[in-house]
């Protein structure tokens, strides 16, 4: 197949590979799995337009994990990575899978569209995806009152990559 | 069909126009857009999948109800406003009471309330559901005006008018008529009855609770608005009596299809679908008496204030540290009763923000100084360009202090985010007051000296710094209370801490209490050599002032020197953790993408810019992580931290409290001394800028 990247521990991984049978498994995955309600149009947002940052996971042909990211030009100073949307199949969890999609979408992000950070949100009581993030280096940079539906805090963190990171938006406007 | 338009052509023609199976995005259809899209056919987020049932969708606002049925609504009605004040939306608390729906879409059509019927109970229910629609009305104004949308406050008002033109003496009005009703009801029992009269007059006082930021107040001269006490204190005897009756029953009797969905699939809904949301009877109760505990707290301390010390103490240790533990009413209400529309502080006629930063300005540095006085002594052309220098000094001033009680007013979370952007606005505020200052001792010589030496005080300049190191004080240890920083991190934050604490009072003790001991030996020197007892009378008023000023300069040295001691102290111990590999604050896990300095330098990036104190390097970290430690010297700093504060003068309780427990948290440190196990993680320890080490 075109979109296979590596295959580690017998599981393979690929580039997205648009097609309506794994959109549906895409967004179940996500629904089930995530707080948050997105629509399809969510979905079609990143896929649709940063389809190079949509991963998934397979074992045996079947969906077991995605990573959702998408690029954007914060305030028009920075090239942010976002990681949108990372989930994992519970009976596939503490393998070291989420942190290869993580790895994975960085590198490519650095490689291709050069991005001077990489930000996300995550539930402060989700302990999982702080220990994973914390652990490649993501910084918590801003805690978000009430920030989920569910109204849980969020933290957002940020992973620093060019020297554009370490310096205030207010002094790269110039 | 009659108010349908056909868009089917146009479906048809927008599908043609994608091709390759790609789909057209608009460059206006950003994320946001994404998320509030409703999807159909997905039950989770389309409204028009909602299921209601027969009495659902045939709920009659207008049938006749009993006394019972009348009380169950009202309970399940101020059980869903304190839920949608509970981080929930309007549509799935109050907007599912179909007569709360009745009132304001009867509101877009007749610009009028709504009658239930002409009957006693019809006409108690209206009065009520029309109060509490009110009061939303007056809520999500108050959230527009002072708080953060899907932050603070969920609004969701599905475009509806919740009785925003109707004037609130009429619905009080409504509201006691009905309590005059209920009491002279003859045919229903006395206990429900009286049920029914404490549910409106509760409705009555939530109603009425937004004159607290109507009220004058003059500040500092102990006016107690008792009427307003009052009613805050009825309401809170309103709340006991009612927390004590069992709803249960009554909730029984509300018709069926009262509380539904209704209004999530009929009005104009761009949310995605939401079950219905309903707080315990018991948090409703506690959740209306911390409201009215807390307004009237509010109200006492703020008009028992007897100074501006009083009012910097309360906004630091009754507002900012503890603004989380006050529910979103007071917190939105607050703000509006600090600072009105016309600038005025507590809405005082005489005290506006302008005087307030005046005030700030003088308990610091500006008391009795040349800049207070405006006495320039020079020629008329100089003057005039001088005071209008200065008063653009002065207006910047003023957005500072209106920027630092604003701070104090937001949720935790936003303090945070909000210090970080006034230290940019501080910074360069610094550098044109002493720009300012330098320049007209240059040019005209005007100048307090700042003690017997030549130096100059530059008050302004001294002022603006010293706000600066607190709030990056604050920035710092804020983030340990909000759990931003990762354990290889802490060392790092405390050493920081401390290294700012170290200039905070530097500044203080070599120049803001040196200079202003300074005005007053001079002022009591003035005073040996008046013969006059007017002057000496004035000249009295201004040492009162000073002595006031240094009184108020001495309290907050002890505060920031124990935070010196402690941050010392902590830096040290986790230092020798490091020392001993106990911790490693100088690599990074191996899994990390970064290195440590790129993750030092995204952490201190709001300082990177500030031009005094210089910004610490990543070097200066290493360099520090390799000082030798003396646990001796440190057990000993805090068994002697008990002794040397007792807080003899410290009027304002959590004041008190938060020296304390900064006192208990250098004995929770001794504790830890006596364990040489790895460190682990950080827990709760007596204070939030100072955790347990585990």
């Amino acid at each position: 197949m075109t979109d296979h990247l590596f295959t580690c521990d017998s599981l393979t991984y690929h580039r997205f590979n648009l097609n309506e049978e794994e959109f549906k498994i895409i967004t179940n995955l996500v629904s089930q799995h995530l707080s948050e309600p997105y629509s399809i149009y969510v979905y079609w947002y990143f896929i649709n337009t940063w389809p190079q940052y949509c991963y998934t996971v397979k074992d045996e042909g079947k969906i077991i994990g995605v990573i959702i990211s998408k690029i954007n030009n914060h305030k028009d100073v920075r090239i942010r990575g976002y990681i949108g949307m990372l989930v994992v199949q519970d009976d596939y969890r503490k393998r070291g899978i989420a942190k290869k999609l993580v790895k994975l979408t960085i590198e490519n992000m650095i490689k291709d569209d050069k991005v001077d950070e990489i930000s996300l949100e995550t539930e402060v009581i989700n302990k999982g995806a702080l220990r994973l993030y914390e652990s490649l280096g993501f910084i918590k940079t801003k805690r978000l009152f009430k920030y989920y539906l569910n109204t849980h805090d969020a933290f957002r963190l940020i992973l620093p990559i060019s020297e554009k990171s370490f310096k205030r938006i207010a002094f790269l406007k110039h | 069909m009659e108010g349908f338009i056909d868009i089917t052509s146009e479906i048809f023609d927008s599908v043609n126009q994608i091709a390759n199976n790609k789909v057209v995005q608009s460059p206006l259809f950003d994320l946001l857009e994404g998320a509030r899209a409703i999807e159909v056919s997905n039950k989770k987020l389309d409204t028009g999948l909602i299921e209601l049932t027969e009495e659902e969708l045939n709920f009659n606002c207008y049938g006749k109800v009993n006394i019972k049925q009348c009380i169950g609504i009202l309970n399940k009605l101020l059980r869903s406003l304190m839920s949608w004040l509970d981080h929930s939306s309007i549509p799935v608390t109050l907007l599912s009471c179909r007569y709360v729906q009745e009132v304001v879409e009867q509101y877009l059509k007749t610009s009028k309330m709504t009658e239930f019927g002409d009957d006693g109970f019809s006409r108690i229910l209206s009065s009520a559901v029309n109060g509490v629609v009110k009061f939303i009305g007056i809520m999500i104004t108050v959230g527009n005006t002072v708080l953060y949308e899907e932050e603070d406050i969920t609004t969701r008002a599905l475009d509806m008018n919740f009785l925003n033109e109707i004037l609130i003496d009429e619905v009080i009005e409504n509201l006691e008529r009905s309590i005059k009703i209920t009491n002279d009801l003859v045919s229903a029992d006395d206990s429900h009855k009286l049920i029914l009269t404490h549910q409106l007059k509760l409705i009555l006082s939530i109603v009425q609770s937004p004159i607290l930021f109507n009220l004058q107040i003059e500040l500092f001269q102990g006016n107690p608005y008792e009427f307003f006490n009052i009613i805050l204190e009825n309401a809170i005897d309103t709340v006991k009596y009612l927390n004590k009756i069992n709803f249960e029953e009554f909730e029984k009797e509300v018709p069926v299809g009262c509380f539904s969905k209704y209004c999530q699939k009929k009005l104009n809904n761009h949310n995605i679908p939401g079950e219905l949301y309903m707080i315990s009877q018991e948090s409703t109760m506690k959740n209306l008496e911390d409201i009215f505990q807390q307004l009237k707290s509010i109200l006492i301390k703020s008009t028992s204030l007897k100074n501006i010390a009083c009012l910097e103490n309360w906004l630091d240790y009754d507002v900012q540290l503890q603004i989380n533990k006050y529910h979103v009413i007071t917190r939105g209400f607050l703000q509006l009763y600090l600072i009105r529309d016309d600038q005025s502080i507590l809405g005082s006629p005489t005290f506006k923000l302008s005087h307030l930063s005046l005030e700030l300005m003088n308990n610091c540095t500006l008391a009795n100084t040349v800049y207070s006085s405006r006495n320039w002594n020079i020629n008329i052309n100089d003057c005039k360009k001088l005071d209008e220098d200065y008063n653009k000094i002065l207006n910047d001033l003023d957005i500072i202090a209106y920027q630092l009680i604003i701070i104090k007013c937001n949720n935790r979370c936003r303090q945070r985010q909000l210090i970080n952007k006034n230290l940019i606005l501080l910074d360069s505020l610094q550098v044109n007051c002493e720009n300012f200052e330098i320049s007209n001792y240059n040019q005209f010589k005007i100048n307090d000296k700042l003690s017997d030496t030549e130096e100059l005080s530059l008050p302004l300049t001294s002022f603006v710094y010293f706000k600066k190191l607190q709030l990056m004080i604050d920035f710092l240890l804020l983030g340990i209370e909000l759990e931003l920083y990762n354990l290889v991190e802490i060392y790092s934050i405390y050493w920081y801490s401390n290294y700012l604490l170290k200039h905070l009072l530097n500044h203080f003790s070599t120049r803001i209490i040196t200079f202003n001991n300074n005005k007053l030996v001079r002022l009591n020197n003035k005073r040996k050599k008046l013969k006059n007892a007017s002057q000496k009378i004035q000249i009295d008023m201004k040492r009162q002032q000073l002595i006031d000023v240094i009184k108020h300069n001495q309290q907050q040295l002890a505060h920031y020197q124990l935070l010196y001691r402690l941050t010392d102290n902590v830096t040290k111990i986790l230092r020798n953790h490091h020392i001993e590999g106990r911790a490693n604050f100088s690599e990074v896990p191996k899994d990390f993408l970064i290195n440590f300095e790129k993750m030092f330098r995204l952490r201190f990036k709001p300082f990177e810019s500030i031009g005094v104190p210089k910004s610490l390097t990543f070097d200066e970290y290493l360099i520090s992580l390799k000082e030798p430690v003396s646990l001796d010297a440190v057990i000993k700093d805090l068994e002697s931290i008990k002794q040397d504060y007792k807080f003899e003068g410290v009027e304002n309780q959590n004041q008190l409290e938060w020296m304390r427990s900064l006192v208990k948290s250098s004995l929770m440190y001794l504790l830890h001394l006596n364990s040489d196990q790895e460190l682990r993680s950080l827990t709760e320890g007596y204070n939030p800028y100072f955790p347990n080490f585990k």
